[in-house]
């Protein structure tokens, strides 16, 4: 069963001369429990891509059906709602609130539900994140390697039906970067999570069930992988 | 350096908001600033236009001059302007019924004159040529008995010419006929009480038709005496002119006042200063809105700053950089201000110069101006331009301080939180986590935030002190002033046999005019009461203490002036029911005012009981005059002294044991000394007793010198207060008593009619008219009755006390505008900061946003922030400036004239304008940042 369908998603930055398409009426669909990977040439598009079924950002054009319902006709509160519920969007630089400490990042879309925090959940997240100590400490006080861990915990946290990862190992050494994608694994497994990542590294490409290759806004290549 | 200058130009165009922000600061300022010079520079050039229009445009005037005196002041260094009245000779009128001539003055007056001195007509029109002449009112009666009417040509005898000091030793000879000329007569003259007899001719060819009349009589061409109106250069020069051996000297009060210069160094209001004050004051707050609009973003610039360090700018490029925004920021800030205050004040003019002209001149013919004046200008170019540097100037100093990777990572966030940081889950279940996350911002903001809580609070502290200090200087200055509530006054003697059909005409005339909105009739009388000093209440006591001491003693009576004012019958129900009262017969009304008094006040007066009158009682029934003090002593001393020319000097005084004596002065012969006669009065029953008294020794004679009937004594009840002021009826700090006018019938009373005017011009010369009439119709012999009590005259008061009302208008309206003014720079400010910090957080509310934040969060998230800073900043303000305004209120010593008076209307103002501000600009500003992606947010940088 389709989890997430796209319908000629276009996205058009600039106007008259200067306009960039930087997705050209894409479509596809993901099945829930998939673990999708997207690959691509800089600027291709795939950050605009992960944004728009994130819902962070609207498309020029075209739609976004998650469970058949499509996401854009909802108002921006229904939004909100289905972005700190629904999804987990790890971003390529990172946005954290800076005011906020790690613990308070991590547990934003908790909070903001207006649910209790999972402890144990936390307490594992830290774990495995091995941001163990740091709880305290503000974003601007960490490495970059260390927030892009921190921003991994905040979309894993809510235990949401999509993950969207933009590059989430683009900062991390080898042995960090394995544990990182064991973890999205582990988590898309044990929970039936659909995985969309972002990535520029082949081996984790290969990991995953699928690849979207894309160019110049299209998508050029569609693999399954057995 | 091109590409540097390129990059600061594009860096401004890609944060339009903040350029923007800190342009309207800019703008904002300099146009305030423009616009609050122009306008007091306008408002005093009209206030002394206006003031010259009604009083003269002049310091100082000469009234008689010798030609040598003359010749000699014209030389003085410090005179700048002078205007001459040149005196020719004298006219002469025969004095109907008597043998004796009315000799008027004639003068020959330069074309400065007729503005120096101020002189309208109040029929025709001033001379134009030598061959016109007006005359004096006088003149003019005289000449319409003579059958001679306005545009007549009439010929004039001037008689020889008389003394400078005339009225010393005037003996009139009718045959001296000197020079006899014709003109035309075209108006006659409205002076104001001086010089009132004058006749002028124009002599606008300085002197020459002066010199022909004179040479004609054989006086060569030398006038008897001249009169100069001068102005000197500085205002204050006038003082030394003169003690300057010119003889008498008339000071224009009034002009000097608007200048500056008043004699009265004491007057409680002094324009110029208030309006320094605020000048000083939007000055400061301009400079404040500008160093504000550019330290919002100083972290941002310094990050910036960082950048252009960390690829290898110079110090010296990034202060050219800073240098070049400045500069472009500056010079369009400034004109953009420059015009929007020139349109500011012009906007003011349009709508308050017609009412400004309604408040000062009353018809005059000023018309107000807006002048602009250039070191105003300069002034406010050249301070918005160093406050536009030094802020500029701050965020580079910072990024100059840090290494250039702490001013990129360092966003001040991380500074500036406080030390702990844990949220605790009680603060969760207060707050809740909009507001959690809002005190989170608060505490990171603080510094910014700073700036919008002071000015604020500033902002509401002064808005209290400036409503407070009106207020009080309002009132001081009614009190001191003395201003009545009508506007007219027209009053007539009614003789005890009931009032004349031509007074009750013209009365019922004039209260069926158009113009009047409202009126009433009353008669007032003073009646003095002697008041045990113990019963005196406090602060009347404290009161007599400061201004009277010497008439205070320490046991016995005291003479109380108390005012009773009989007021018409239906205006006083109508004041009665609005607060709810009914008219009590055994209880006198008392009309507010400051001091307290006992419930009881005794009475000593002559009184003739009413037949039938519920208010027999009353000093309604007070015969004549007979009822006061003063008559009472006059009376005595007439007796004691038949014939003898005397004085009584008003004043008891304290003898040795306390004992209070009184002393009758006697003129002895031609004026060379005085003689004393002292007595100690003695009150009995309804005598009075005057024994022979010495002071010196206490000692005073067994047997009484005069005893005589003063009257009963009576013990009035004073009833309720009567807070509405009643037309025609006020009070001086003095005990006011209100009765019925019907409660007077049958006596000798003089009748007055209060009014109050729609239209001040034409009731006024309606009510000249009529007066002219009365007074030609008495003149001329033509009068139904000839009866002289019926001579109605009236009071100017609007007219007279015009510029004082004017200037207290002026005051409360400056005052306003003032509050105004500051309350629209603290909203320029407030909505500068707030929604440029909200700017600047656009990427964390995107942030937010993306992890799923939703409307109702962030709006809950914002007015918490927004009600923490705002409740801040009046915890601040209200204690402080109620204090201050209180601290004030003691140490001016008003305390012993006025009651303070709690700010509650600026008090409801501010808070609610505070709460009402900063919600509006929260929600305004979230509504606008909800509109777009959160994802455009998170990729805009900053602003
Ligand atoms: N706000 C924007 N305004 C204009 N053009 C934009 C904007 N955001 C992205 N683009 C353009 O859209 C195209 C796609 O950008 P996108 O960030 O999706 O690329 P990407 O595939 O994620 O690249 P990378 O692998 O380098 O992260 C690029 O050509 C980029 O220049
Ligand atoms: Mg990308």
């Amino acid at each position: 069963m389709d989890i997430l369908r796209t319908e000629n998603l276009t996205k058009r930055y600039g106007q008259g001369e200067n306009v960039v398409t930087a997705l050209d009426r894409v479509s596809f669909s993901v099945e829930k429990g998939e673990f999708l990977a997207i690959v691509g040439p800089s600027g291709s598009g795939k950050s605009t891509l992960l944004h728009i079924l994130g819902a962070v950002d609207r498309p020029t054009e075209g739609k976004v059906y998650l469970n058949g319902q499509d996401v854009f006709a909802q108002n921006e509160d229904q939004l909100a709602i289905f972005r700190r519920r629904q999804v987990g969007l790890i971003y390529q630089f990172y946005n954290l609130i800076p005011v906020l400490n790690i613990r308070e990042n991590i547990t934003l879309p908790v909070l903001l539900d207006g649910r209790k925090v999972n402890r144990r959940r936390l307490e594992d997240l830290m774990d495995l994140l091995d941001l163990r100590g740091r709880d305290d400490h503000l974003p601007s006080q960490l490495s970059g390697g260390q927030q892009q861990r921190v921003s991994i915990g905040r979309a894993l946290m809510n235990d949401p039906a999509i993950v969207l990862a933009d590059e989430p190992t683009g900062n991390l050494d080898s042995k960090n970067s394995r544990q990182i994608v064991e973890l999205l694994k582990d988590s898309n497994r044990r929970f039936g999570q659909t995985l969309i990542v972002i990535t520029h590294d082949p081996a984790i490409a290969l990991q995953a069930d699928r690849i979207i290759t894309l160019e110049d806004g299209r998508i050029v290549k569609d693999d399954k992988i057995q | 350096m091109k590409l540097l200058r390129s990059l600061t130009w594009r860096t401004m165009r890609r944060n339009r908001a903040r350029s923007l922000a800190t342009l309207v600061g800019i703008l904002l300022s300099v146009a305030l600033f423009t616009a609050v010079t122009i306008v007091g520079v306008s408002v005093w050039d009209y206030v002394y236009r206006a003031t010259a229009e009604s009083w003269g445009d002049y310091y100082i005037c000469f009234p008689r001059l010798t030609q040598e005196q003359r010749d000699r002041l014209l030389t003085e260094e410090g005179l700048r302007e002078a205007a001459e009245c040149r005196n020719l000779g004298y006219l002469r009128f025969p004095i109907e019924g008597d043998t004796g001539y009315a000799v008027d003055p004639i003068a020959a007056v330069d074309k400065e004159y007729f503005s120096a001195q101020s002189v309208s007509t109040s029929m025709g029109r001033l001379p134009e040529n030598d061959r016109e002449l007006t005359v004096s009112m006088a003149a003019y009666r005289y000449l319409c008995q003579q059958g001679y009417d306005l545009g007549d040509t009439v010929e004039l005898t001037l008689y020889d010419r008389l003394p400078l000091h005339f009225y010393e030793e005037l003996v009139p000879d009718p045959e001296e006929v000197a020079f006899t000329r014709e003109y035309t007569l075209v108006g006659v003259l409205d002076y104001g009480i001086l010089f009132s007899q004058e006749n002028l001719i124009y002599d606008g060819e300085k002197q020459q038709i002066q010199t022909a009349c004179l040479t004609r009589i054989g006086a060569g061409d030398q006038p008897v005496w001249y009169r100069i109106y001068g102005k000197t250069a500085d205002p204050r020069a006038v003082y030394d002119l003169r003690n300057g051996g010119y003889g008498e000297t008339l000071l224009n009060d009034a002009l000097l006042s608007v200048c500056g210069a008043g004699s009265d160094g004491a007057f409680p209001l002094s324009l110029g200063a208030i309006y320094g004050a605020l000048i000083g004051v939007v000055l400061i707050s301009a400079v404040w809105v500008i160093s504000n609009a550019f330290s919002i973003s100083v972290s941002q610039r310094a990050r910036e700053f960082g950048l252009l360090a960390s690829v290898g700018a110079t110090r010296k490029q990034i202060r050219a950089s800073v240098f070049t925004e400045a500069a472009i920021l500056y010079a369009l800030g400034l004109i953009g201000g420059l015009a929007a205050g020139l349109g500011l004040s012009l906007l003011c003019k349009a709508l308050y110069g017609s009412w400004l002209e309604e408040q000062f001149s009353l018809g005059g013919t000023t018309p107000v101006r807006v002048v602009i004046s250039p070191p105003a200008l300069l002034l406010a170019a050249g301070i918005s331009g160093a406050a536009v540097l030094l802020s500029a100037w701050k965020p580079a100093r910072l990024a100059g301080k840090m290494a250039p990777i702490e001013a990129i990572r360092h966003s001040e966030e991380a500074r500036k939180l406080p030390k702990r940081q844990g949220i605790r889950p009680w603060t969760y279940r207060l707050w809740g986590l909009p507001g959690v996350l809002a005190r989170k911002y608060y505490a990171v903001h603080r510094r910014r935030y700073r700036s919008t809580v002071a000015s604020l609070a500033v902002s509401v502290s002064l808005l209290l002190c400036v409503w407070t200090g009106c207020d009080m200087v309002t009132s001081a200055a009614e009190a001191s002033w003395d201003l009545h509530t009508a506007d007219f006054e027209c009053f007539a003697l009614a003789g005890s046999e009931g009032m004349p059909r031509e007074l009750e005409d013209y009365f019922s005339r004039v209260e069926a005019r158009p113009e009047v909105e409202e009126s009433c009739r009353f008669v007032s009388r003073t009646v003095s009461m002697m008041v045990p000093v113990e019963r005196l209440s406090e602060p009347y006591r404290r009161f007599l203490a400061q201004t009277r001491p010497e008439s205070l003693p320490e046991t016995g009576e005291i003479l109380v002036e108390a005012e009773v004012v009989y007021v018409q019958d239906g205006a006083l129900e109508a004041a009665l029911a609005r607060q709810g009262l009914s008219l009590d017969p055994t209880k006198a009304l008392i009309l507010r005012q400051r001091y307290t008094y006992p419930d009881t006040v005794d009475g000593r007066t002559r009184t003739r009981t009413v037949e039938g009158s519920p208010f027999a009682d009353a000093p309604g029934a007070v015969t004549g005059r007979e009822g006061s003090r003063f008559d009472i002593m006059q009376r005595a001393a007439e007796e004691l002294m038949p014939g003898k020319s005397l004085l009584w000097d008003g004043e008891e005084h304290i003898g040795p044991g306390g004992a209070s004596y009184v002393t009758f002065l006697e003129f002895g012969g031609a004026g060379t000394g005085e003689l004393d006669h002292t007595y100690l009065p003695e009150v009995a029953g309804d005598q009075l007793r005057l024994y022979a008294y010495d002071p010196a020794t206490g000692k005073s004679a067994a047997q009484p010198d005069l005893e005589m009937d003063i009257g009963k004594a009576l013990t009035l009840t004073l009833g309720p207060e009567l807070e509405t002021a009643l037309l025609g009826a006020r009070t001086k700090n003095s005990l006011t008593l209100i009765y019925p006018l019907s409660a007077l019938e049958g006596e000798d009373v003089e009748l007055h009619l209060a009014i109050r005017v729609r239209q001040y011009a034409s009731m006024r010369s309606y009510l000249g008219e009529e007066q002219h009439l009365a007074l030609l119709q008495v003149g001329l012999g033509t009068s139904g009755t000839g009866s002289r009590a019926f001579l109605p005259d009236y009071t100017d008061y609007l007219g007279s006390e015009a510029s004082l009302r004017g200037t207290l208008a002026l005051v409360r309206g400056l005052s306003y505008g003032f509050a105004a003014l500051i309350a629209l720079l603290a909203a320029a400010n407030v909505l500068n900061t707030v929604s440029t910090s909200l700017l600047l957080r656009r990427r964390d509310l995107g942030m937010l946003r993306s992890v799923g934040m939703d409307a109702g969060q962030m709006y809950r998230m914002m007015l918490s922030e927004s009600v923490i800073y705002g409740v801040r900043a009046l915890l601040w303000s209200v204690p402080v400036s109620l204090a201050l305004c209180y601290g004030f209120y003691l140490w001016s010593g008003a305390v012993d004239h006025i009651d303070f008076s709690m700010p509650w209307g600026a008090l409801g103002i501010g808070c609610f304008g505070v709460l009402a501000l900063v919600l509006t600009t929260t929600v305004y500003s979230v509504a606008r940042l909800r509109r777009e992606a959160p994802m455009e947010a998170i990729r805009s940088d900053g602003i």
